[in-house]
């Protein structure tokens, strides 16, 4: 099968080389990118558990947002004016993307590392006054509650509080996790948001968080064939008169 | 029943009917145009196998509505997408329900498209709503803009 005889069985952060169907259980590409779905829940669970007693209190029979919670729904991607227009949204949103330029530097000598931005939105969704008043402290509560959940790991909301960005593969302790380091850069707003066209109406209420993350590349050892029997000298000059310097043998098993 | 609200009745009743005589008669609404209800089967929105309803939007006899490419004027000083589209009039309570427009009954993660079939777009094409005209007694219109692969 070209697939298995061809591929690099290279990875790079969350994507794993040869991309096999079986990966592929949910009909989408997504699993390319597992980190990108992680962080997500992540955080939604975090704040949700963080913050959804606060909330009740707060909104429970006089607000517009009676009855939701601090993140109501989620997007896997930017939450743009064409794609809100397509899908039913509701609010709170959280919103996780790939934003700006990643840049892929030397880790090692064998190592390639990329360094990518993240943008975080959270939408609380339009407000007035007594709203305003009432939630647009939850926007850097949130920023403060992803910060601390990053310095964490992790959150006990998600997955009984496995930590997240370590490698988790105990068959293979030294395979690079999804994302080998993560860290909040900064914050942006609370602030008035609009999107284009008609919809510019209507003003939302955004705080949007810049994240970075670093992936590492690595390579799956167990897919390359061995090397039996094969003998390796690496001289310094002057042969028969100097000893080499290396001497190596592979196991002869045949 | 009021008075004004028969006489309303009867006008839509009878706008209902007119409007579906340029398709009827003189063949001149060559695009229909379906309200497409879409969604996948995973717990996020592209997950999974892709599903879709579509409900005809229609005048009396099953004639569809104008469909209308904005001018290039009409575009700027709307601040518009290009290739915005105007679908209507439409009556309203006798052809497209508001809220069917307006995709009041989407539950969250689920598409609101319109499916536009006609000479420009033999094979259909999906436009996402951007903008809906309500205001009048006898007439709904929406504007729609492309999406998505024009197949």
């Amino acid at each position: 099968m070209p697939l298995e005889t061809e591929s690099m069985f290279e990875r790079i952060g969350g994507l794993e080389l040869p991309a096999r169907a079986s990966l592929i259980a949910n009909q989408s590409l997504a699993p390319l990118d597992p980190g990108r779905d992680l962080l997500l829940a992540l955080f939604k669970a975090a704040i949700n558990s963080e913050l959804a007693d606060a909330w009740r209190e707060a909104t429970s029979g006089n607000s517009f947002y009676d009855n939701l919670l601090p993140v109501q729904d989620t997007l896997p991607c930017e939450p743009t004016e064409k794609l809100l227009t397509q899908r039913k949204t509701e609010f709170p949103l959280l919103a996780i993307h790939r934003s700006g330029s990643g840049r892929y530097e030397p880790h090692t000598l064998e190592l390639t590392r990329l360094i990518q931005p993240w943008t975080l939105h959270y939408i609380l969704g339009p407000l007035d006054a007594i709203d305003q008043r009432k939630l647009l402290d939850a926007c850097v509560a949130i920023a403060k509650i992803v910060a601390l959940v990053i310095r964490r790991r992790g959150h006990a909301s998600f997955e009984a509080g496995a930590l997240q960005f370590f490698s988790v593969d105990a068959a293979d302790p030294f395979r690079a996790p999804a994302f080998t380091s993560l860290r909040i850069v900064s914050h942006e707003g609370p602030g008035q948001a609009a999107f284009g066209g008609e919809a510019s109406a209507v003003t939302y209420w955004a705080i949007e968080m810049a994240l970075e993350t670093t992936e590492l590349s690595g390579h799956d050892s167990d897919a390359e064939g061995l090397l039996d029997g094969a003998d390796f000298t690496v001289g310094v000059g002057g042969e028969d008169i100097l000893p080499a310097m290396i001497l190596a043998s592979t196991d002869d098993e045949a | 029943m009021t008075v004004g609200i028969q006489r309303r009745d009867r006008l839509r009743a009878l706008v209902y009917r007119v409007r579906s005589i340029p398709g009827e008669r003189f063949g001149l609404r060559p695009y229909t145009v379906s309200i497409v209800t879409a969604w996948t089967s995973g717990d996020i929105t592209g997950d999974g196998s892709r599903a879709e309803t579509l409900t005809p939007i229609t005048e009396a006899k099953s004639q569809p509505p104008k469909v209308r490419w904005l001018k290039d004027d009409e575009i700027a000083t709307g601040a518009l997408p290009p290739g915005t589209v105007e679908v209507g009039p439409m009556t309203p309570e006798l052809g497209a329900k508001l809220s069917d427009l307006l995709g009041n009954a989407l539950t969250t993660g689920e598409l609101r498209l319109f499916r536009l079939t006609g000479p420009r777009h033999p094979g259909g094409a999906d436009y996402r709503f951007i903008g809906v005209g309500h205001d009048r007694a006898l007439r709904h219109t929406i504007r729609l803009a492309p999406v998505g692969s024009q197949v």
